[in-house]
């Protein structure tokens, strides 16, 4: 067990080592949600810089994430990015080239690198029951279970 | 196994650039479970056949196919990219209210928490989020270019982390909850011996090569 104290000061030395550019895949709930509060949250008004981007469906949801981390962190930008169903590798794609687009425009604004620091992927669905709601209508699969017959 | 797997390994691969460009070096956090890695089916990678494709099997083929592609990764980018494939453990969240579950299965989580507790190591979301983003600390750097173990073996008060293939400070890890380790099952030695690292990242490439051809992917 890493103890918890020494978690949250690596966390603050990190933020306060220089400006971030982070992605949160599936950030609008659950875990990927609870570690981009956090990061905005460690940052504070005193971090060197942040830049994170929300990728999912929901976008009330990312927004109201958003909001809250803007509060924690006042400098931060924070960007949503929409997908449509991830599990399909032309959603991934067309996702990626949008993301690249807004980080490029992004980081020519301020002046600084395009890239990305830290990359966390949490996209999945928690579904035993009935997994075909809220699929897309080109998803013949019995159940996401068979995704992969439809990943194109 | 899409979203838990190839898509994330396809979202890695395409912003494979700008994770480059990171001065840091960058860190690839995919949140899983590894340690699931039990059955391996070597005649079915992806599970097509519904007799091989299960709740158990599908963890299991995302565990080891991370691990391997993970691998892949950071020897291919010595010294620019850390990949962790952590278990979370469990996170009471909203997730498990969702108004289509079953009463009952939503009753267990509400009120059955504290008998979870007990069970299974939980954390609160405050505390994952924490533990999450740690994923990103020098406890896990990349690897070096010559694939030797780190030359430091703790960071301050931390210790470096040892990669999936044994190596101190090797690049790609499988870690738990806790921040610790997630030790790699000893049949991953004959899976080697046999080329399944080539193996597994050679489905996943070829996967995403007929997918972008246009073409149905069948392997």
């Amino acid at each position: 067990m890493v103890k918890l104290n020494l978690v949250q000061s690596s966390n603050a030395t990190l933020v306060a080592s220089q400006p971030l550019v982070a992605v949160f895949v599936g950030g609008t709930s659950g875990i990927g949600a609870h570690t981009i509060k956090s990061l905005a949250a460690t940052h504070g008004e005193g971090g060197k810089g942040l830049r994170a981007y929300i990728v999912g469906r929901n976008a009330k949801a990312a927004e109201e994430i958003m909001s809250d981390c803007q509060k924690m962190c006042p400098t931060g930008q924070f960007r949503f990015i929409r997908a449509n169903d991830l599990a399909l590798m032309k959603d991934v794609d067309l996702v990626c080239a949008e993301l690249i687009r807004t980080e490029e425009k992004e980081a020519n604004i301020t002046g600084g690198t395009s890239r990305i620091d830290i990359l966390v992927m949490t996209q999945a669905i928690f579904k035993p029951w009935d997994p075909r709601k809220g699929r897309s209508k080109n998803f013949p699969a019995l159940s996401i279970c068979f995704s992969f017959q439809a990943l194109c | 196994m899409s979203l838990l797997y190839y898509s994330r390994m396809r979202f890695t691969t395409h912003v494979l650039p700008l994770l480059l460009s990171s001065s840091l070096p960058a860190h690839v956090v995919s949140v899983f479970g590894p340690g699931r890695d039990t059955t391996f089916i070597a005649t079915d990678l992806s599970l097509r056949s519904p007799k091989n494709y299960g709740f158990i099997n599908s963890g299991s083929h995302v565990a080891y196919l991370a691990t391997f592609f993970m691998e892949y990764l950071v020897a291919q980018n010595p010294g620019k990219l850390a990949l962790i494939h952590y278990y979370p453990g469990l996170v009471l969240s909203e997730g498990y209210q969702d108004p289509t579950f079953p009463f009952w299965f939503r009753g267990i989580f509400k009120y059955g928490a504290p008998l979870i507790k007990l069970l299974l190591p939980t954390l609160n979301g405050k505390e994952s989020g924490e533990r999450t983003l740690f994923n990103a600390s020098p406890r896990f750097p990349p690897r070096s270019a010559d694939g030797k173990a780190a030359s430091s073996k703790s960071v301050g008060s931390i210790g470096v982390a040892e990669s999936s293939d044994g190596i101190v400070g090797g690049g790609a890890y499988r870690v738990n909850f806790d921040n610790e380790q997630v030790a790699t099952p000893k049949q991953y030695k004959k899976l080697r011996e046999e080329g399944w690292l080539d193996k597994a990242v050679n489905h996943t490439l070829k996967a995403f090569e007929e997918i972008e051809a246009g073409r149905v992917f069948t392997g």
